[in-house]
């Protein structure tokens, strides 16, 4: 505990500092302000575009995606409990969730014909270049960097790979239960590191 | 996994469970506080790394969404016009009822509920979310999914046990105006009406009785009101065995 409460105290709120100004947003929408969408939209819909098009790849569908979750967090703003997390965290856990969703969609009509496992192996190494070479925040960098290999492998490849962790098995070529502990594990010291989380 | 549900904490918040484990998570995280406050870590943890990836949209993706916010009605707060405790109970129902669907949204279910007093909605709630998990627990469930949906999904969690499926849909496509979603049940190929959805709804989740393995569970675009059969089908999934 002590470990993150120091890590809070010396990085940057999470959010980059927006997390009053999103809430505060976000909570004026779940009242039907049409403004403070329009303003949230402007403030939010990169990290909502940018994940989607990190998982589905496709800007087409990325765009098409972003504007089902955009539309989605109008309609359900009134549920966001600041209580629970962020704001920004809440819509883009959102954006990836439905982004994967997507992807699993049209990974079932495709494995229906083809029955393949096993996505093709080397896919880690590029998601894992990109992270690191794409990545606009400096400090989640650094503390991708902070993980093992194992560790990090294993959570981008499902992060913005959109795989399961059985495919991650598959991919790394590691046991389940290996793979389950490196993503907790990963999840955990990632955590520490961005001081986020209650 | 039953014996140690928190190790697929990390791999939950990733999004990278089948939607049986996911389901398993979410249960286990109703009653294990210390779990839920892990998830909740994780979960902001894993969107830090989406916002590191952001990218500007295309700049005509603005009017487009601000224009469908427009038109979109909102849901309400999940507990509004309840009191505690009640209204905590109800929450917590419509809490496992939106993790069903997706973890958001069943506006249609909730409206569907919306007969008799707040009495009577708490009370069909608490039985159709009971339902729900005794569908879901069961050791014959299995997730069947629509592999010809549009948009969206539409998967159904079998049980030939119980002889009773969770069917739940999530981002349906939009429908021209005038025109809905209706819901119905295959047999012997009849189609028999389960329920006409109100012209918004696109999620929901709820248990249909009485299925046998070969049956099949459809959504159609039909005018508003519902037709007597379906007209124009939108998505199907079939009843297996284990």
């Amino acid at each position: 505990m002590d470990r993150w409460r120091r890590a809070r105290a010396a990085a940057p709120p999470p959010d980059g500092g927006d997390t009053d100004v999103l809430g505060t947003l976000l909570a004026r929408v779940g009242r039907g302000d049409d403004d403070a969408f329009a303003r949230l939209y402007d403030e939010v819909s990169p990290r909502v575009y940018g994940v989607i098009l990190r998982v589905v790849r496709d800007p087409a569908q990325a765009e098409e995606v972003a504007q089902e979750v955009l539309v989605e967090v109008w309609r359900t703003a009134a549920r966001f409990d600041p209580a629970r997390g962020t704001a920004s965290g809440w819509i883009v856990t959102l954006a990836h969730r439905r982004a994967v969703d997507r992807v699993r969609a049209a990974q079932a009509a495709t494995d229906r014909e083809k029955r393949v496992a096993v996505p093709e192996a080397p896919a880690y190494d590029v998601v894992a270049d990109e992270v690191a070479g794409r990545l606009e925040h400096q400090q989640v960098r650094r503390c991708l960097k902070g993980l093992t290999d194992v560790q990090r492998e294993a959570i981008t490849l499902a992060y913005y790979g959109g795989q399961t962790y059985r495919e991650v098995a598959a991919t790394l070529d590691l046991a389940l239960p290996t793979v389950k502990t490196r993503m907790r594990d990963g999840l955990i010291r990632l955590r520490d590191c961005l001081g986020v989380g209650r | 996994m039953n014996d140690h549900p928190e190790l697929l904490n990390g791999a939950y918040a990733l999004d990278a469970l089948d939607d049986t484990e996911r389901a398993a998570v979410e249960r286990h995280l109703r009653t294990c506080p210390t779990c839920a406050t892990e998830v909740a870590g994780f979960a902001e943890a894993a969107a830090r790394l989406g916002g590191a990836s952001a990218v500007a949209p295309p700049p005509e993706l603005r009017n487009r969404v601000l224009a469908a916010a427009r038109a979109t009605r909102q849901t309400p707060s999940r507990v509004a016009g309840l009191r505690p405790p009640r209204g905590r109970r109800l929450a917590a129902v419509a809490a496992a009822v939106a993790v069903l669907a997706g973890a958001i949204g069943t506006t249609w279910w909730v409206q569907e509920t919306r007969v008799g007093d707040e009495r009577a909605r708490v009370v069909a709630a608490q039985e159709e979310s009971a339902r729900m998990r005794a569908v879901l627990a069961a050791p014959d469930a299995t997730l069947r999914v629509s592999p010809d949906a549009p948009a969206g999904r539409f998967t159904a969690v079998y049980s030939a046990s119980q002889g009773a499926a969770v069917l739940t849909f999530d981002g349906l496509g939009a429908v021209p105006s005038g025109k809905t979603y209706q819901l119905w049940r295959v047999s012997g190929g009849v189609a028999r009406n389960l329920s006409v959805l109100p012209p918004d709804a696109r999620s929901g989740s709820r248990v249909v009785e009485n299925l046998s393995p070969g049956d099949q569970l459809a959504v159609s675009v039909e005018n508003e009101g519902g037709a007597p059969q379906p007209t124009s089908p939108y998505a199907s999934v079939t009843m297996g065995r284990a």
